[in-house]
Parts: structure tokens; sequence; C-alpha cells
């Protein structure tokens, strides 16, 4: 079955069809939510709250964009509403986690640790400001064209392009340091 | 290294350039070593953050927004009978207290008011009559 007769299905109340719709997006929320949020206990729960809003909008869903931008336009809006929230707590509860993660990163200077770059990247993306990851999640990890992510985003795309030129500008005031002085 | 130059060479990765500034880039490319290694250490960053990349959540996560949707279409059919509840005795409820309004105001009006009882039209109970009236 294909989206469109999975989201037909499911309008009907045909909850495997809709299980199915699921299986099938679960790559594409996992990794715009786990990109925005990190893989934290959050991000599972804004992942099924991106679900269960499909579930209840599907009826109004009139396909004007395809359901993997319509879903992604949930996930990123859900993600940046929960990173809103983080903030606030932070701001009440000034947390540490910050510092822990910089003294870890430290250690691992490699370049060919790969776990070590990946929490270098992570750490860098924790870093940035929603709107700026949210760019960076949709261009380069979900790899959406420019085109493509103004439009999950409902920006344009010379937006985009310079959301993803400060972003990357960002990134790299954040990593060099991190991966030694060799370069910058 | 020169910010513009920095600018550019982000933007070339997106398309994000015309063809003169291209060309332009294209030329600075050819003789700045520095601007290589820039691209190149623009290009290695790239290509980590598309490593970070999860495309699943924890095994079985449909099953379980398949079953946080069932708990509250369940929340939701008890909130639909709540409401044909409603719709079925707002009427009756609405008549009862016209009706009372109505013995209200007019035994106030005809002055028989010595007692709530009395103003509602109902017999009076106290507690020494209920007493009596069990032997």
């Amino acid at each position: 079955m294909n989206y469109s007769e999975l989201i037909k299905s499911s309008t009907t109340g045909d909850h495997q069809a809709f299980q199915k719709l699921v299986e099938s997006l679960e790559p594409l929320v996992a990794s715009t939510v786990i990109g925005m949020l990190g893989n934290s206990p959050e991000s599972e729960d804004v992942g099924q709250e991106t679900f269960i809003r499909l579930y209840k909008s599907l009826g109004s869903f009139k396909g004007d964009s395809s359901i993997e931008t319509y879903v992604t336009r949930i996930a990123i809006n859900l993600s940046i509403n929960e990173l809103k929230k983080r903030k606030r707590r932070s701001m009440i509860f000034k947390s540490a986690e910050t510092d822990i993660d910089l003294g870890n990163l430290s250690d691992h200077k490699n370049p060919q640790d790969e776990e070590a770059n990946r929490q270098l990247i992570e750490y860098g993306l924790k870093k940035l400001k929603p709107e700026f990851k949210a760019v960076i999640v949709l261009r380069l990890i979900n790899g959406y064209s420019v085109k493509e992510t103004a439009k999950v985003l409902n920006v344009a795309e010379g937006t985009v392009l310079s959301r993803l030129a400060r972003a990357q500008g960002k990134l790299r005031k954040i990593l060099t340091p991190l991966l030694g002085d060799h370069r910058g | 290294m020169d910010k513009k130059l920095i600018g550019q060479l982000i933007k070339s990765l997106d398309d994000g350039l015309n063809q003169e500034e291209v060309d332009e880039l294209n030329s600075t490319l050819a003789t700045s070593n520095p601007a290589k290694e820039e691209l190149e250490w623009l290009q290695d960053i790239r290509q980590s953050i598309q490593s970070v990349k999860t495309e699943s959540f924890r095994p079985y996560f449909a099953q379980r927004v398949m079953r946080r949707i069932a708990k509250l279409q369940e929340i939701k059919h008890e909130s639909d009978l709540f409401q044909s509840l409603m719709v079925v005795f707002r009427p009756v409820a609405i008549s009862a207290s016209f009706i009372i309004a109505v013995i209200l105001i007019y035994n106030i009006s005809t002055g028989n008011f010595t007692s709530l009882e009395s103003i509602l039209g109902i017999p009076e109970y106290n507690l020494e009559n209920i007493t009596y009236a069990a032997y």
C-alpha cells in the first residue's frame, strides 16, 4: 500500500493502516526529532506526540504537501517547543550537563574516532539556537533540498541559506577549538 | 580567514551562489591553499553531521503510539457519552429550573414565605415531626 492508500484507510478508522504509516514514517520523524533534541527520553515522547497529532489531523490533511513534509513540519514544531521548554527549565534549574559533555569531549580529539566525532557534532548541535538547528537537521541530516527545507519551515529559501551559513559558521566556531587548532 | 570567503564557501555547498560568485570562488580556490583546506573542513563537518542521523526510536515504537491512540479514543468515548447525557438531560434540567422559579415567584408574590419549604411549596418537616412520626 502506498501513502495515499494508508492515509485513506487510516481516516476511516483502520488502525492497522495507521500503524503501517507510523512504521514507514518512523525513520523520518526519528531523524528529525533526535537531530533536534538528541537521543533523550523526551525525543521518544515528542516522536509519539508527532504521530498522535498526525492521527488527529489526518481528516483535514488535504495533500497540498507530501505526507513526509507534513509530518516533518509537525515534528520540527514540537521539537522547537520542547527546546523552548528545556530552556525555561534550565533557567530555573541551572544544569551542569554542558560542563560534563565538554569534559568528555576534550578527551576525544582523534578525528578517526567515530563515536568521538558523533559526540562532538551532537555537542555542537546542542549549542545552536533552535532555528539554526532546524535548518541543519532538515538540510544536512534529513537531506532535504533548500526548497523543501524552506517549505517545511515556512520561510523563504534565502532565509534557509542564510541560516545554514550562520549555523555552519557557529558550528565551526564551537568545534574548531575542540578538534584542535589546525584550522580556523 | 576572511569571513566573506568562509560565507561563500558555506553557501557554495548549498548551491546558494550565482554564476559570477561561483567563478570568483573557483579562482580563489585555485590559488589559495587555506581556502581549499577550509572547504575540505566544511565538507568533513557536513559529512560528520550526516553521521549523527538516527533513524529509529526504541523498538516497538509504532505499537506504543497505537496504544496511546487507543487510550485517547477510550477517553474520547467517555467524553462522548457524557456529552450525549448532557444533551438528553439539559432540557429536563432547564424545564425543572423554570418550574421551580415560577413556584418561587408565585409563592413570594402571594406572601406565603414563612420558610424556605413554604416558598418552594413542599411539605414542612422539622426534627420533632420526624421523631413523632417514627413512633
